[in-house]
């Protein structure tokens, strides 16, 4: 997928934006923004949203849950990502309305050796994120709503954040220059891994 | 005479009686819930058809007693209006793609239908599988699907596996109970399930005079006990949570 400058410029405005916080999620002290109003498919954005969203979510509270793994600044970083994902649930299952994904909806699973060292936890959050960033790249880009649009470049810039802090606490270096754009498709390959349906029929 | 008048009269009452004791329950149930129900209780008289038209001749005074729906809306609904009894969830389901055994159109996943040029069969808007299927491609970003393929909208899911299973569609997004009957002249698609909407059934008594308000609380007992839940198991439901 091919981004415009436009997207660009989107994008730059949305980093900046978040740059101009100090610490992950806060992009609450930028302008409000233009009610969410989604048209047709923006709908599949923002419920891959909710879902990758609340999956962080559930991470972010487990690993906090496993004091022997985290020190107190991994705790902090932790605190704050999870902090983030509350919001940015509540903030789309407001644009998606009568669409709203419930938490009843699914249930989290993640792989049996996640919470066994530090070094998978963090690895399973650095690609939780990717997933949301990446999809979230693409939204902005082929979303048709503006307000809708303009949601999902605050909660990239602020996923964007988040990311960044995993990776620094992987060791990895920062990314540098635009994560890969992933449609839905690919990235809710992945995503279906960690989900099961409660209740579900044939192991769905 | 007087002792023959009253004799008459209670004959004539027992005449009366007879029939309403022994008329059966009339249960009107989602099209998707045909083969569990009958299988579970065989003495109710069924009527299967589609959530939205049973719900319409419930609201036209037919005679039902029970309604079971393939989504919360129009047992709710009825509920709201004052025509049932709190609905309760029994079973849960969840979407598949189905294509027949053969596979003309050459589907190997929901993601083939984007090319287009195929025959796709599925719900009307207004029945809830048709519903589940808009907002699952919604959420799939395959909205389009519908527009670049020759779809063909059915008013019960009962008549989209039909249309699979003869052959007059490639594929037909339907409910996996439903792939699962029918397992012998189709095959089921998987989908994503962070995409699938909550396939939530419900059931509630309806209340109408002269309804067997006993009896039908005697059925919903039946659905929702542990054999019940079995029965609805063995036909590939999911089932709620205690």
């Amino acid at each position: 997928m091919d981004l415009t400058r436009g997207d660009f410029l989107r994008l730059g405005a949305a980093g900046a934006a978040a740059a101009a916080g100090s610490a992950i999620g806060a992009s609450t002290a930028v302008a409000a923004l233009p009610p969410a109003k989604p048209i047709g498919d923006d709908v599949g954005f923002l419920t891959f949203g909710v879902v990758a969203e609340r999956t962080a979510l559930t991470f972010y509270k487990e690993a906090l849950t496993s004091p022997k793994l985290f020190d107190a600044a991994d705790r902090r970083r932790f605190t704050q990502a999870r902090d983030a994902k509350r919001e940015h649930v509540q903030r789309l299952n407001a644009a998606l309305g009568a669409d709203a994904v419930s938490a009843d909806d699914y249930q989290v699973t993640f792989p049996k050796a996640t919470f066994e060292s530090r070094r998978n936890a963090v690895g399973l959050a650095v690609a939780l994120e990717k997933l949301l960033v990446g999809v979230y790249v693409y939204g902005v880009s082929a979303t048709a709503d503006i307000g809708s649009r303009q949601l999902i470049g605050r909660l990239l810039s602020v996923d964007s954040q988040v990311l960044a802090t995993m990776h620094d606490m992987n060791g990895k270096a920062p990314i540098g220059g635009l994560p890969t754009p992933l449609d839905t498709e690919q990235a809710g390959d992945l995503l279906d891994r960690l989900l099961t349906i409660p209740g579900s029929p044939g192991g769905g | 005479m007087r002792r023959t008048t009253l004799a008459a009269l209670l004959a004539s009452l027992v005449v009366l009686a007879a029939p309403a004791a022994a008329q059966a329950l009339n249960v009107y149930a989602a099209t998707s819930l045909t083969n569990v129900f009958p299988a579970l209780d065989k003495s109710p008289t069924y009527s299967f058809g589609g959530s939205n038209t049973l719900q319409a001749q419930i609201e036209r005074g037919a005679p039902a007693d029970v309604f079971a729906s393939a989504s919360p809306n129009e047992a709710q609904a009825l509920f709201r209006e004052g025509r049932c009894t709190r609905p309760v969830t029994f079973a849960i389901n969840r979407l598949v793609v189905l294509i027949p055994n053969a596979n003309p159109g050459n589907v190997t996943s929901v993601y083939s239908l984007r090319s287009g040029g195929r025959r796709v069969s599925i719900g009307t808007a207004g029945v809830p599988i048709g519903a589940y299927t808009r907002q699952l491609l919604r959420r799939m970003r395959l909205s389009r699907v519908l527009s670049v393929n020759r779809v063909s909208q059915q008013t019960n899911v009962g008549q989209v596996v039909s249309q699979v299973a003869l052959g007059a569609a490639d594929a037909g997004f339907v409910y996996y109970t439903d792939g699962l009957a029918a397992k012998d002249r189709t095959r089921m698609l998987s989908l994503p399930k962070w995409a699938q909407p909550p396939v939530r059934y419900q059931i509630c008594a309806v209340k109408r005079p002269g309804a067997d308000t006993r009896g039908a609380a005697a059925f919903i007992r039946e659905v929702t006990s542990n054999a019940g839940r079995s029965a609805l198991k063995h036909y590939g439901f999911g089932i709620p949570p205690r």
